[in-house]
């Protein structure tokens, strides 16, 4: 299960996250994602993930193509406020320095 | 619509020998079961408890079986804190390998581009036979480590490819960590008969 609001403004939006990331709801997310950047001209895009303590490989996966895709809009993607767990498995993947947390 | 039926034991064993309740029926009659496995839950002289479920590739399914599994796990007094996120993280691994790779055959394209619910309606349309297609979870939980071994019914893979990747995916990958992240979660990992059983093994460090 996973909730989120929203705040966008100008170029800029953040996403607070609630619940887990995980195969059964990240396709939801990514057609949510995907409405807000066709939607907006937006530049940075930030996940604030204090309220998410869970992601599996999955969550992990649509995460990384939310940064891919700001990157080729010459945006930025930037993940806030990560808890412990979900910090253990982006280090168990390598993912930590590619978000920068 | 669905009318499968979804199987289900739990065997809980205390002091006083073991304790089996059983579910075989429709999802939709399952609230009266959940609620007796609610009232054994706590005991606290639970020693082992194994939990074993065959579903189908089903979203109501998947989302059953996550759900319930994760209850089992966070509620049962035998699994210590700090390995509840791990077990979840071989549990989601395990069950969407299974679904997904096995029962699925979903391509990478697709994962990447549509929603569980919006592929599960393109297959009712053209292929409803994947759909029906099994998965048998078992897991098993000891005062010392948790046991996860998982069938599905597809064809299955080079497995030992996966098995021998030892640095992760590069960043910018959007798909195939799930293995490599079991691998690195659980102490013992182990594939059978082509990778259609995955068989994992956690085991609680007393620190």
């Amino acid at each position: 299960m996973i909730e989120w609001n929203e705040n966008i403004s100008g170029e800029q939006a953040t996403l607070n996250l609630e619940g887990k990331i995980t195969f059964e709801n990240a396709g939801e997310l990514r057609n949510r994602v995907k409405a807000i950047l066709s939607e907006f001209p937006l530049k940075t895009l930030t996940f604030d993930l204090a309220g998410v303590r869970f992601v599996d490989s999955s969550g992990l996966g649509l995460l990384v193509s939310i940064k891919n895709t700001m990157v080729k809009r010459n945006g930025s993607f930037k993940i806030v406020n990560i808890t412990e767990t979900v910090r253990n498995i982006m280090n168990q993947t390598g993912l930590d320095k590619y978000f920068e947390i | 619509m669905d009318t499968a039926t979804l199987a289900l034991q739990l065997e809980m064993t205390g002091k006083n020998g073991p304790r089996i309740l059983d579910f075989n029926d429709d999802l939709k009659n399952y609230t009266h079961f959940f609620n007796r496995v609610v009232d054994h839950l706590h005991d606290s002289n639970l020693q082992v408890l194994r939990l074993s479920s065959t579903f189908e590739s089903r979203r109501n399914h998947i989302e059953w079986i996550m759900s319930f599994s994760e209850h089992i796990l966070y509620k049962v007094p035998i699994v210590p804190p700090e390995y509840l996120s791990p077990m979840l993280l071989i549990i989601h691994e395990a069950v969407s390998n299974a679904v997904y790779h096995g029962n699925l055959c979903v391509p990478d394209e697709i994962r990447t581009s549509r929603t569980f619910h919006e592929y599960e309606e393109e297959l009712s349309a053209g292929h409803p036979e994947l759909l029906d297609r099994q998965a048998t979870l078992k897991l098993s939980l000891f005062h010392d480590q948790g046991e996860l071994t998982i069938t599905d019914s597809g064809k299955g893979f080079d497995y030992q490819r996966e098995l021998d990747r030892n640095h992760p995916p590069s960043p910018e990958r959007e798909m195939g960590r799930g293995i490599y992240i079991l691998k690195q979660t659980a102490d013992e990992i182990r594939f059978d008969d082509n990778g259609k059983t995955l068989h994992v093994r956690k085991y609680w460090r007393k620190t």
